[in-house]
């Protein structure tokens, strides 16, 4: 496996990679040590070449071989590179460390103290317009860039300059300029222009963000972000101007002119191919330099005043003022008026009449009043009227006036200064106050989908079945439509369109309210209404298309949508009120929080409309007594006739937990856990399902027993922890989408409407076909809302999904108030199957031996199973030290592509989970273990399976770096949310308010301990709920010696008082008691 | 200083005089040193009116007049006002703090001055010292260029005797070594110097005694010009390149980077700023950049702006494939 990288240098994007399996062997190095006497933020004198750098001819198979590039994007000499690199010094020399991806695979010296070291690699540079096209290529984050290449962390950088780049390129920003350079050869440069708008503050986030990988190449730029992002800006932009210009021939546009008798033309000859040489100059000769140096400040010059901006107002016709007979205003007249505004916060605003009639001295310290330099404030409005005439030469007129105030516009002019001057008005560092109306999507002609849905033939007690009731409604189900032409939300009569569409003003006064009104929409509305006279449609093509999708290609925008009938309900449209309250079911064993009652109330309304939907509230909320409500509530409604069976599918390490909360909250409930190696199946398997009110069964099983769970119609399926269907489709996704059944739920924790392509697979278990295509849903939101931030599809896509899908969190006001401060629970997990047998062995071992022994050595041999139970638990890594640090180690199996270190054990594949959607939500955990060798294997697993960096602090960690380590994540560092620290060296006296919840992720006998541990977080200062959650392993002594002390058993009080000793006391029946792993439970889906 | 005393023109009218290139007896260079209104001069013959009083004109204001200059301006006193007598002298700073002039244009090309006289029209005075030549000047840059110290004082507005050296290297001087080689003419026609010229040149060295860089100016080269070609020449050796636009203000205002070393803990992720891209809040203005632009300044015939037009919608059309071009390989 490889791990790329990608630097630009010497006008190119160059690649390198670090190649895992040349990386050092998986031990997970405690270099604490040995790097205290490292020379620490030095950079080395010497330099070597980069042990597990990967070779350049294996670098350029695994890129052209997988298909990123083409052979000859890529530039045949290799490009070796000198790099500063983190690195560490031990007593046996230099190690570079490996980057946070590598590290995910091999490991890493989490303690070292690091500097930086020059190292030599090979590098391979990619033509810049391959390497243009490679960068905005789609993409998931999350997935590797092929089989066994995965993409270094600064590849998101590149992206996000390529993007830039393109940017740039489509909106037309940029400028033709010169270099002149030490040898006095001109070249003619396409430059990116950066300067102003949106560009420059994409261009701050850049500067800010750019990661050191990024600027590591031993070059002239020195390690300077600007110089690097400016190179790089620059190599995309004009390469990709001049192919295109090349492709075109504009250079034969001065083909036959002489570059050195016309500046224009000698500037021309360097930019309209590949040679950028300036044709025609002497090397002395300055004059195009000095005239494109002037050109090029007349963009500069945001504003000729630092501290007063000219303002336009444009104040929209007094409606007395024209004509009665002229109803649509085509003859008003508007006016523009002149105004200072200084930069003062809050800004004084100083009208042009104003300033006049200060009369020609009082002018002079008008502005001086404000702050500003005693310039004249005539002066200046003057000043910035001329510069302002350059771009709307409509100025000009008013500059005839000796003291201008502003300019009166037809209604024409006052349409062109909106659409066409206003943003290079403000581009130029003017202010434009343009009417409210301007640009809201009210004031726009576009076209309203009006859906007729009826009520539906809504149930009022007696259903039709099985299947339950109203299911043959849901987003199949048909309803009338039709089109209206509409302004924003006002539809307008057949006689309003003609009458608008005869005036041909851009700009017309409809029901007193100004609007704009494009020919170009006009035509369409005219064609759309001719071509769409209404019909029938499904409810799903209704809501897209009134959302905008798969719209008519008539160029007219889409408002809205205007529902009646139940389908108004599901929309919203009546706001917090849009479906009916379900009470808490009469036999549930608890009491739901209010928030919960309203989850269940939208979860029962979907099933009344046969429609699915996504229960995505923030982990710790309760998903799991909302949706063991719902089952209760329809059974309730139900009034005793059948009611078909729900099948819930979650990974396996949740199975006890949802086995144990129906038993807890729905005692009456049927439930069959669909597990285990004596599971029935077939004929057999059909029976035992529809006699359960729920079957609960892991994803794995999903697929094995395919034609078992298909023989089954039913009433539900339920996807727990749903973001495990992932694209790409899978052979898992695939059985899931083939199970029948009329209604489809998603839970998850994690926010999907952040995660774009989790959204889409979500949605498209729950709703089939809602979101489109992959393909179309990524090129009409993914991209544009990823890359472009486009504020308008995200705003779009949210109200396509929201009345699919339901996420409230923690912060929420209304949820904040129903939760405690501090909420706790327990994570019960099966052992896996390599888990059980060493868990076993261990026991039969001890019990063999124990009999034959007494006293000391009989308490020795008891208390040494007992500590290699609490490692079997933890991970098998932890018990055969595997990966230690220490003279016992052996090496960690090495995991190939989507294998991971966590699916050894129960424990820490839940940990993930949950720690997944910490990550996601962007809260913060502490993670404690009382092991520093399972802290190291927690730190591994963290890197390389949630791509997130992982602290860890332990008894060998120096003081120094302990404040560092508690600093910055203190300090809220996104890149580092997890915490992982040793229960003696972090349970006590640390402040880790920034955590909201804590992992148990081994267990202690004292509860006292325990508790001193969540302290950390719980504490003054601490402002939101936190969260403990106990990992505990199934049927083993974790979890008896966990009831034994939450039923406060005498026994627990001894062992809370003496620790382990007590179980050295007991016979060797009561150890085969307490230790024997319970198979009653559950069995690894082996 | 009143009116009255302006000193009336002669009784000859002007356009004889003007024929007559006989200098009046008393022109003599001796005479330069007499304070302007000590000066004996010649009284009138008979009382006249002065000259027509301009409104808003370009006054000298300085108390002590044109004496007691810095270098250079000292030394291009004698120049300007050589072979000027005490009359004319003394008449011209007259019309200089009366604010007799009109227009003062001090360029490469030359002085061009516009002084009101007693006549309606008003006279036009030229001075055009002799200029250095392009390759003259090229030569004085790179030697400038070399040390730190020229760019740095002036910069700073200085302008120490030491900027003589680089011309004196090649041979040339900065302020030129005789009188010879400026050439003055008036439109008075009244014997030369006049005391138009005199006004415009006591009007000139005020603003060079303020503007030293107007130095070069004179010799044919901008001053501002000049700095900027020092600049260049400086970035040129310390960067390799000059350029003809600036860096984006965004940069300039950026703190700090922190240094690589700084960087080593967390070296390889993008920081938490990349997923604050803000997002594009003004809608696509096409040409936006030219039009902001206008026209070029350059003196070219070839329709520049017209062709860049095209240009951009080709490119931006490309662009917009870009974007979405890329976004639709994947299906």
């Amino acid at each position: 496996m490889i791990v790329l990288h990608a630097v630009w240098t010497r006008e190119r994007l160059h690649l390198w990679a670090e190649d895992t399996t040349l990386a050092a062997t998986p031990v997970l190095v405690t270099a604490a040590h040995a790097g205290e006497t490292a020379p620490s933020s030095t950079i080395s004198a010497e330099h070597l070449r980069h042990p597990f750098a990967c070779d350049a001819s294996k670098l350029r198979a695994a890129l052209v071989s997988s298909g990123m590039f083409a052979g000859d994007d890529l530039v045949a000499e290799v490009a070796p590179l000198r790099l500063s690199l983190p690195a560490t010094t031990t007593e046996s020399g230099l190690h570079p460390l490996p980057s946070d991806r590598c590290a995910s695979f091999v490991g890493s010296a989490e303690d070292a103290i690091a500097h930086l070291a020059l190292l030599d690699v090979d590098a391979l540079a990619v033509e810049t317009p391959a390497a243009l096209r490679f960068l905005l290529a789609p993409h998931d984050e999350e997935r590797p860039l092929a089989d066994d290449v995965l993409a270094g962390h600064e590849l998101r950088f590149w992206r996000e300059i390529a993007a830039l780049a393109a940017d740039l390129i489509a909106d037309q920003r940029l400028v033709p300029s010169l270099i002149q350079e030490k040898s006095g050869r001109f070249r003619a440069i396409w430059q990116p222009w950066v300067a102003d708008g949106a560009p420059a503050q994409r261009l701050g986030a850049l500067l800010a963000s750019i990661p050191g990988s990024a600027r590591c190449v031993d070059d002239e730029f020195r390690h300077q972000p600007w110089a690097i992002i400016e190179a790089a800006l620059l190599g995309f932009v004009d390469t990709e101007t001049r192919r295109v210009l090349e492709a075109e021939s504009f250079g034969d546009a001065i083909e036959d002119r002489d570059p050195a008798v016309d500046p224009h033309v000698a500037w021309l000859s360097g930019l309209l191919g590949r040679n950028d040489t300036v044709q025609g100059l002497r090397n002395s000769d300055t004059h195009l330099m000095r005239g494109a140096r002037q050109w090029l400040s007349s963009l500069d010059a945001a504003s000729e005043s630092r501290f007063v901006k000219l303002a336009f107002e444009l104040e929209e016709p007094d409606p007395t003022s024209f004509d009665a007979s002229d109803e649509l205003g085509r003859g008003a007249s508007w006016t523009i008026s002149f105004k200072l505004i200084t930069n003062d916060d809050p800004p004084v605003v100083i009208d042009a009449d104003q300033i006049w009639a200060q009369g020609k001295d009082g002018l002079k310290g008008l502005l001086a009043r404000f702050g500003g330099e005693g310039e004249p404030a005539g002066d200046v409005l003057l000043a910035e009227l001329a510069r302002a005439a350059r771009i709307w030469p409509r100025v000009e007129r008013a500059l005839e006036d000796s003291a201008p105030t502003g300019i009166s516009l037809s209604t024409t002019e006052a349409y062109a200064f909106l659409r066409d001057f206003r943003p290079i008005l403000l581009e130029s560092g003017f202010v434009v106050l343009s009417p409210s109306w301007w640009g809201q999507p009210a004031s726009r002609l576009g076209a309203r989908l009006l859906i007729d849905s009826g009520q539906g033939q809504l149930p009022t007690g007696g259903g039709s079945g099985a299947d339950g009731e109203g299911s043959h409604l849901g987003l199949h189900s048909l309803v009338n439509y039709s089109w209206q032409i509409a302004l924003g939300d006002q539809t307008l009569s057949i006689e309003q369109f003609q009458r608008l569409a005869g005036q041909g003003s851009p700009l017309l006064r409809v029901n007193g309210q100004w609007v704009e009104i494009r020919p170009d929409d006009l035509n369409g509305a005219v064609r759309f209404l001719k071509e769409h006279p209404g019909g029938q449609m499904t409810v799903m093509q209704a809501i897209r298309l009134g959302n905008g999708l798969d719209g008519p290609e008539t160029g007219l925008p889409i408002l809205g949508l205007d529902a009646q009938g139940w389908v108004s309900e599901l929309l919203g449209f009546k706001g917090d009120e849009r479906y009916v309250h379900v009470d808490q079911p009469e036999r549930f064993q608890g009491t739901l929080r209010p928030y919960q009652q309203q989850g269940l109330s939208w979860l029962a309304f979907l099933d009344r409309f046969g429609l699915g939907g996504c229960l995505a509230d923030d982990m710790g909320l309760g998903k799991t007594v909302q949706l063991i409500a719902l089952l209760q509530h329809e059974r309730q409604k139900a009034q005793g006739r059948v009611v078909g069976p729900t099948l819930l599918v979650c990974p396996m390490s949740v199975v006890g937990n949802w086995n144990r909360e129906l038993h807890r909250f729905a005692p009456e409930l049927v439930v069959h856990v669909h597990h285990g190696l004596e599971r029935p199946q077939g004929e057999k398997f059909v029976e035992t399902a529809l006699a359960a009110d729920i079957v609960v069964t892991t994803y794995a099983l999903v697929v094995r027993d395919k034609d078992s769970l298909e023989r089954v119609h039913w009433r539900r399926v339920v996807l727990d922890e749903a973001q495990h269907i992932k694209n790409p489709p899978t052979k898992q996704t695939a059985s899931i989408r083939a199970l029948r059944t009329s209604h489809r739920i998603a839970l998850t924790g994690t926010p999907v409407e952040n995660r774009l392509s989790e959204l889409w697979s979500i949605l498209e278990f729950c709703t089939p076909g809602y979101l489109g295509t992959q393909g179309d849903f990524r090129r009409r939101f993914a991209a544009p809302i990823e890359r472009h931030k486009d504020r308008r599809q995200a705003d779009r896509l949210k109200n396509l999904v929201r009345p699919f899908v339901l996420r409230r969190l923690k912060t929420d006001p209304t949820v904040i108030s129903d939760l405690p401060p501090l909420v706790e629970s327990r994570q019960n997990v099966p052992l896996t199957a390599e888990q059980a047998q060493l868990y076993d062995s261990v026991v039969n071992d001890m019990l063999n031996r124990v009999d034959n022994a007494d006293g000391i050595k009989r308490r020795g041999l008891v208390l040494s199973a007992l500590v290699k139970l609490k490692q079997v638990c933890n991970h098998p890594a932890h018990f055969l030290r595997q990966g230690a640090d220490d003279d016992d180690a052996v090496p960690l199996p090495k995991l190939s592509a989507g294998e991971k270190l966590s699916a050894r054990s129960g424990k820490a594949m839940r940990l993930m989970e949950m720690l997944e959607e910490v990550v996601a939500t962007g809260d913060r955990a502490l993670v404690f273990t009382q092991y520093r060798q399972m802290g190291h294997l927690l730190v591994a697993m963290i890197r390389q399976e949630l791509d997130s960096e992982a602290q860890f602090l332990h008894g060998g960690t120096p003081q120094a770096r302990r404040e560092q380590l508690i600093e910055r994540f203190q300090s809220g560092d996104p890149a580092c949310p997890i915490f992982v620290l040793s229960l003696k060296a972090g349970g006590v006296g640390l402040n880790l308010t920034a955590a909201n919840h804590v992992f148990h992720f081994d267990r202690w006998w004292n509860p006292a301990v325990e508790n001193q541990a969540t302290d950390r977080a719980f504490r003054i200062g601490q402002h939101r709920t936190v969260h403990v959650h106990k990992m505990i392993s199934e049927g083993t002594l974790e979890e008896r010696i966990d009831q034994m002390i939450e039923q406060k058993t005498e026994l627990a009080q001894q062992i809370i008082g003496s620790g382990e000793s007590w179980l050295t006391e007991l016979s060797t029946g009561q150890l085969r008691d307490l230790l024997t792993l319970r198979r009653d439970t559950l069995e690894e889906d082996a | 200083m009143s009116e009255s005393q302006g000193t009336p023109e002669s009784v000859q009218p002007e356009k004889s005089d003007a024929l007559a290139p006989v200098a009046p007896a008393s022109t003599t260079p001796f005479a330069r040193n007499s304070s302007f209104n000590a000066g004996p001069g010649l009284r009138p013959m008979r009382r006249q009116e002065g000259p027509r009083r301009l409104k808003n004109g370009i006054r000298l204001r300085r108390k002590e007049g044109i004496e007691l200059l810095a270098w250079p301006a000292d030394a291009w006193s004698s120049l300007l006002l050589e072979g000027v007598d005490d009359a004319a002298r003394n008449e011209g700073l007259d019309y200089a703090r009366a604010g007799q002039t009109a227009i003062l244009q001090i360029t490469p090309e030359g002085i061009e001055a516009s002084v009101q006289g007693r006549v309606a029209r008003p006279y036009t005075v030229t001075i055009k010292p002799e200029q250095l030549s392009a390759l003259d000047w090229d030569r004085v840059v790179a030697i400038m260029a070399r040390e730190a110290v020229y760019s740095a004082k002036l910069l700073a507005g200085e302008m120490p005797p030491l900027v003589e050296q680089p011309f004196a290297s090649i041979g040339k001087h900065l302020v030129p070594h005789t009188a010879s080689s400026v050439a003055r003419a008036c439109t008075c026609g009244l014997p030369l110097p006049c005391k138009h010229i005199a006004c415009v040149s006591a009007l000139v060295l005020e603003r060079l005694a303020g503007d030293p860089l107007l130095a070069f100016t004179l010799r044919g080269l901008d001053g501002q010009r000049l700095l900027e070609r020092l600049q260049e020449a400086h970035s040129i050796a310390t960067r390799g390149i000059a350029r003809a636009h600036s860096n984006p203000p965004t940069v300039e205002q950026a703190p700090e980077p922190l240094p690589l070393e700084k960087c080593v803990d967390n070296f390889w992720r993008p920081g938490r700023q990349i997923d604050e891209m803000p997002s594009e809040t003004e809608p696509f203005a096409p040409h936006a950049l030219l039009r902001r632009l206008g026209q070029s300044p350059l003196q070219g015939k070839f329709p520049l702006v017209g062709l860049l037009a095209s240009i951009y919608d080709s490119i931006a059309e490309d662009g917009r494939k870009l974007r979405d071009g890329a976004l639709q390989r994947d299906e």
